[in-house]
């Protein structure tokens, strides 16, 4: 869907931002690009709508080089999403949503669908809010505006530059769950910008790792903390394997296969759920063993008693043995 | 009455362009400019309606525009008005968060888009404050070019001077105080209203 060849990317006088960037997007994944501020991961989002172009390079958006494409036309098929400030706070809620839809020159009945359509699905009542200004909203609420906007022309790419950096950690946990449950209902391809590990493991299918404009490590969640590249678990990971290793895993290891006998106990778990969904659903329900399933086929079960036994063993482990890293 | 509006809007005419204008160059031009705009401030009054009736004298021989009445003090009016609108414009457009127009590229505005649906409504009410600020500032000078045979309350209070009656003075100055007074509270209301939006 995006592929970035051999970008390199150098601001005047002599400061390099990208070495070599090569990077493929894949149709309908949240790609997230985690790296420090000064990594190169805003400027690397830039490039797919233009608003930077490669001193080197080409990139590619649906098999065309962009390079060659008109800008203006190429933004308004690209949603894009930044922190709230990112909001014109001189228009009000449906104004600032409209913004794309009225650029492709939509009927003023569409747009108006449209924006109700949008505010319904992101949990914000139409009637009450349209008419506000941003200042008048909730960090919360004018970041799902936010989202809403980037949503609007119902682009197939949207690209998001810590979208979620100015909300408090409760808020932004919620956000973050509302998004990715947005996600699934939608095919669309989302480049995700952040610095937060934690959020570049829930959010992300896959984990783009960038430091000093070099693309270290691509790799899902699950592999990026079992495997990291070396120098980055000295640094970070090392400290919070035990937490991520629960965002990531997931419950399959500790799955009984099914035994025949299915139990019709309401929350179903998949193969997919991990162990800290998991953990938070055996807090709230207070049961012994919950239903694992597939694609509404029953697969197994998952016994409390084993999942904190698994997680126990996780916790162990830690600290690592860092003399088997290679020094 | 007529001079201060023409006058005013003969200044905004040149100053929102110049000020839209400099703000978007990234050149050397801009601080160049807004001294010299400055400058014209600091000459006094007085001195500036002189300099440009003799200037004016100067030039009749290529241009037989007339030396005294509208036209001096038209000249001498919008010079004066230039600068607060100028600078507001410019200060303006560039204290605009360069986040916001970084998001408006993003979404495909093109630059003119930009211009007329974010950086000039977010920057509206500095801009109007320059405005009012170069109303007020008319309404007073105004009363000076009748020196120059502009007419208006200028000469009530200049005749007044030359016969020492208090009356014919005040007869100019206190309307020209309370025109001041009048169109400078509807613009910080006006420019009020645009931030108060917002």
């Amino acid at each position: 869907m995006i592929r970035f060849k051999g970008i390199w990317k150098t601001f005047p006088p002599n400061h390099t931002v990208l070495e070599d960037f090569n990077l493929e997007i894949r149709e309908g994944e949240t790609l997230v690009i985690l790296g420090k501020s000064g990594s190169g991961k805003t400027t690397a989002l830039q490039l797919i709508n233009r608003l930077i172009d490669p001193t080197k390079g080409e990139v590619f958006v649906g098999g065309k080089n962009i390079l060659f494409l008109d800008p203006i036309e190429l933004r308004r098929n690209i949603g894009y999403a930044v922190q709230e400030i990112g909001l014109f706070p001189h228009m009000t809620v449906e104004e600032n949503i409209a913004i794309v839809p009225k650029l492709l020159g939509w009927g003023d009945k569409k747009i108006d669908q449209r924006i109700d359509q949008l505010m319904e699905m992101l949990g914000l009542d139409p009637a009450k809010y349209r008419k506000r200004y941003p200042l008048k909203l909730s960090g919360g609420q004018r970041q799902r505006i936010g989202v809403a906007r980037a949503l609007a022309a119902d682009p197939p790419i949207v690209l998001m530059d810590e979208p979620f950096g100015a909300l408090d950690p409760i808020t932004r946990e919620r956000t973050q769950k509302e998004f990715l449950e947005l996600k699934s209902k939608m095919k669309k391809t989302v480049v995700f910008v952040t610095h937060d590990l934690y959020e570049a493991v829930t959010m992300g299918d896959r984990i783009a790792l960038m430091d000093q404009g070099k693309l270290l490590q691509v790799a899902t969640p699950h592999m990026f903390v079992e495997n990291p590249p070396s120098a980055f678990e000295d640094d970070f990971l090392g400290q919070h394997r035990f937490q991520l290793s629960l965002l990531t895993k997931t419950i399959t290891e500790c799955m009984d296969p099914s035994i025949g006998k299915q139990s019709a106990i309401s929350p179903r778990l998949s193969p997919q759920t991990t162990l800290m969904e998991a953990l938070n659903i055996f807090r709230e329900e207070n049961i012994k063993a919950l239903p694992v399933f597939s694609n509404s086929s029953y697969r197994g079960e998952i016994r409390k008693e084993k999942l904190l036994d698994q997680v126990l063993d996780l916790l162990m482990q830690e600290p690592k043995n860092y003399e088997t890293a290679d020094r | 009455m007529e001079l201060t509006f023409v006058s005013l809007l003969i200044a905004m005419l040149i100053a929102i362009p110049l000020g839209v204008f400099l703000a978007r160059s990234k050149g050397r031009a801009s601080p160049v400019i807004l001294r010299l705009t400055a400058m014209i401030q600091t000459i006094p009054g007085l001195a500036l309606i002189a300099l440009v009736v003799v200037v004016l004298a100067a030039l009749h021989v290529i241009f037989p525009f007339p030396t005294t009445g509208m036209l001096p003090a038209l000249i001498v009016l919008v010079l004066y008005a230039l600068l607060p609108i100028l600078s507001n414009t410019y200060t303006g457009l560039l204290q605009v968060s360069p986040n916001v127009k970084n998001v408006a590229n993003a979404m495909g505005m093109t630059p003119r888009q930009v211009l007329f649906y974010v950086e000039i409504p977010l920057s509206l009410p500095i801009l109007i404050n320059g405005v009012r600020i170069a109303m007020v500032t008319t309404i007073g000078m105004v009363t000076l070019t009748s020196l120059v045979g502009s007419g208006g309350l200028g000469d009530l209070i200049v005749q007044g001077l030359r016969t020492m009656q208090m009356g014919l003075v005040l007869a100019g100055t206190l309307p020209a105080a309370i025109l001041a007074i009048f169109f400078d509270i509807v613009l910080t209301k006006v420019g009020n209203h645009f931030t108060a939006e917002c």
